[in-house]
């Protein structure tokens, strides 16, 4: 009974205690946050993408502050059960964590989380609200990323890329095997494909009545002229390889692929008229992280307007600072009109789900 | 058809079959780790347009892959052998004794093989942070060990059971004590199962990912950490082979020289007439 009653008491404590170790830091000014940050000297980044272009961007960082920068090579389901495991440990070994906008409804983030961050300096400009998912504060933006299609102007001139859902129908027809997208469970592009036919088949009413039927059929009539690969990389590295003219991707994906050398950087991306989504991710202090000062500084650094011009410079994401200015990019102003909201996260789980059940198995 | 004809055609197929599956693939890893990474290689290029090594150099400038391979190349042969160690007294009971509840045991032993490697990794974890092992190497050891111990079990059950109980039995009635017993009646005949667990158990823990993310990163690297997000997200081929090559080399040759030290002439020419 006595045992019992320690170790609720002992949860409590490890549950809350952690939060007002970060309510003393977010009592404490700036400047001195930055000083104790720069006595720790170092902080751990859990980013599960992209992480060897990132080590090279934040020398930056490293270089302005003094403050090693450790981003080790995971993935993201790797990533989120190292978060998981380490959750009952006093202190961890996480001090930033990347998540995914799309995957914040489905945890409890003040639990996990230290914070609300809204004590940053420029908490004002950044968003905590990104890809269908709300952070509550406890953590902000740090990437926006942007679905579309990739393709071979070798194969496909522009002027005949398909606009509409119903253009794409018609070329799928006459050019089959010429267009794919992903197994979502491979990767975000292919779910953003998903979502796309079914906002542009689906009914508002039945979209509100979670009806998806119009669009399993969309898929069923066309399973034989569509390609299905495995995962966002295994798509751009078949348009790579001819295989295909055109394919569902990331933006940001594509431009890193292309600045390693993997993909020719001939290809081209475009936002179609018939909208794909824009997403992003966000990043937050675990409420165990060893080097708190450390990664708020380095958080502030991140989302800074400076750092988010570069970051989209360099790799293709989406400004999520309001501050920062875009430097123009590859794809015209006018297609990021055509991004659109990715559906609500118990929305997004049923499509997933249903697509799975009723076009992939039922093949 | 003649004996030796057919042998002929055998060994044709046979070697078509290694070309297809073996001598292609490493040519195309090879040809891709050597891709320039300024010129992609695309379609309808049928071979790269430049190739240069700097791939290898950039690969092991920037990931850390000289302590990878020397974290991982220390944690097997130890795994390995700490296995073995345990697996042998279990071994021995299911391969040579009968007893009640045998059937339940073997299960029992086999069931760290039905678990998905994250769902062990994240509660195994969990597991050694509640008995107080924070040390990375230590926790990575024994979680390898107590996940490959079914395959050390089973092969060595197997070798226990060949040992024949009319060799054991001359041996004591000779004097040979427990010792001398264990050289000569059992060692000959188990030395290829040992072969297959230590080679088996040595592969599996450095390929294996999921447990020494999760307790291991960020401090404590191991190859398949630098390969998995390799292969997944950052899905770049060029740097792909590079680092599948490396995991190759090193695997061939201590199989080569594993196969040499334990060379065994097997259990009939050991036993004599038999």
């Amino acid at each position: 009974m006595f045992s019992r009653l320690f170790n609720a008491s002992a949860l409590t404590i490890i549950l809350t205690s952690p939060l007002q170790a970060a309510d003393d830091i977010s009592k404490q000014p700036w400047s001195e946050i930055v000083e104790q940050a720069k006595q720790e000297g170092q902080v751990v980044w859990y980013n599960w993408f992209m992480q060897p272009r990132f080590r090279q961007l934040v020398s930056g960082f490293e270089q302005e502050y003094g403050i090693k920068v450790t981003i080790p090579d995971g993935t993201d389901d790797g990533n989120k059960s190292k978060f998981l495991a380490e959750r009952e440990r006093p202190e961890g070994d996480i001090d930033v964590m990347s998540i995914g906008g799309d995957n914040l409804a489905k945890f409890d983030i003040g639990t996990y989380f230290a914070g609300p961050l809204d004590f940053l300096p420029q908490f004002a400009n950044l968003r905590t609200q990104i890809d269908g998912g709300d952070s509550k504060g406890y953590a902000v933006a740090y990437w926006g990323n942007q679905t579309g299609l990739a393709y071979d102007p070798t194969q496909i001139e522009e002027k005949d890329l398909p606009q509409t859902f119903e253009e794409l129908t018609r070329w799928i027809k006459s050019n089959p095997q010429s267009f794919a997208f992903n197994d979502s469970r491979g990767g975000g592009a292919g779910s953003a494909f998903v979502q796309a036919a079914v906002r542009n088949t689906v009914t508002s009413a039945d979209l509100a009545a979670s009806n998806y039927a119009a669009a399993w059929d969309w898929f069923k009539s066309n399973s034989n002229d569509y390609g299905f690969t495995a995962s966002n990389a295994d798509s751009l590295t078949r348009l790579n390889g001819g295989e295909f003219k055109i394919v569902a991707a990331w933006e940001d994906h594509l431009a890193g692929l292309q600045q390693k050398g993997e993909i020719d950087k001939r290809m081209k991306f475009y936002i179609p008229k018939f909208g794909m989504l824009g997403g992003g991710n966000v990043v937050g202090v675990p409420a165990n992280a060893k080097h708190k000062a450390a990664a708020l500084v380095f958080i502030d650094w991140l989302t800074s307007a400076g750092t988010q011009e570069m970051l989209s410079k360099e790799m293709g994401s989406a400004l999520v600072n309001s501050l920062a200015k875009s430097a123009g990019g590859s794809i015209p102003i006018e297609q990021r009109a055509f991004s659109t909201e990715r559906l609500g996260a118990e929305q997004s789980v049923q499509i997933k789900a249903q697509f799975i059940e009723k076009v992939v198995l039922s093949q | 058809m003649s004996r030796t004809r057919l042998n002929t055609i055998l060994i044709a197929l046979f070697l078509t079959v290694i070309f297809l599956w073996l001598a292609i693939p490493f040519a195309m890893a090879i040809l891709w780790s050597l891709v320039d990474p300024d010129h992609a290689w695309s379609y309808p290029d049928l071979f790269p347009q430049k190739l240069s090594f700097g791939r290898w150099s950039e690969m092991w400038a920037t990931t850390n892959l000289a302590g990878a391979l020397a974290n991982s190349y220390t944690l097997a042969p130890l795994v390995a052998v700490m296995a073995i160690t345990l697996a042998m007294p279990t071994a021995f009971a299911f391969g040579r004794l009968d007893f009640r509840g045998k059937a339940i045991a073997q299960f029992i032993s086999l069931l760290p093989l039905v678990l998905p490697g994250f769902v062990i990794a994240l509660f195994f974890t969990s597991l050694l942070f509640k008995l107080g092992i924070y040390n990375k190497f230590l926790g990575i050891v024994v979680g390898h060990t107590v996940l490959f111990l079914p395959f050390a079990i089973r092969i060595l059950s197997v070798s226990f059971s060949q040992v024949r109980q009319d060799l054991i039995d001359a041996a004591r009635d000779l004097g040979a004590g427990p010792l001398s017993r264990f050289s000569v009646a059992y060692l000959p005949v188990l030395k290829p199962g040992i072969l297959a667990a230590l080679i088996i158990v040595f592969i599996q823990s450095i390929e294996e990912f999921a447990l020494s993310f999760v307790l291991g990163s960020p401090d404590f690297t191991t190859v398949p950490t630098i390969l998995y997000s390799y292969l997944g997200y950052n899905f770049i081929r060029p740097n792909a082979a590079v680092v599948s090559l490396i995991l190759v080399v090193p695997n061939v040759l201590l199989m080569l020289i594993f196969e040499r030290l334990l060379r065994s002439e097997g259990a009939v020419t050991v036993g004599g007439k038999g």
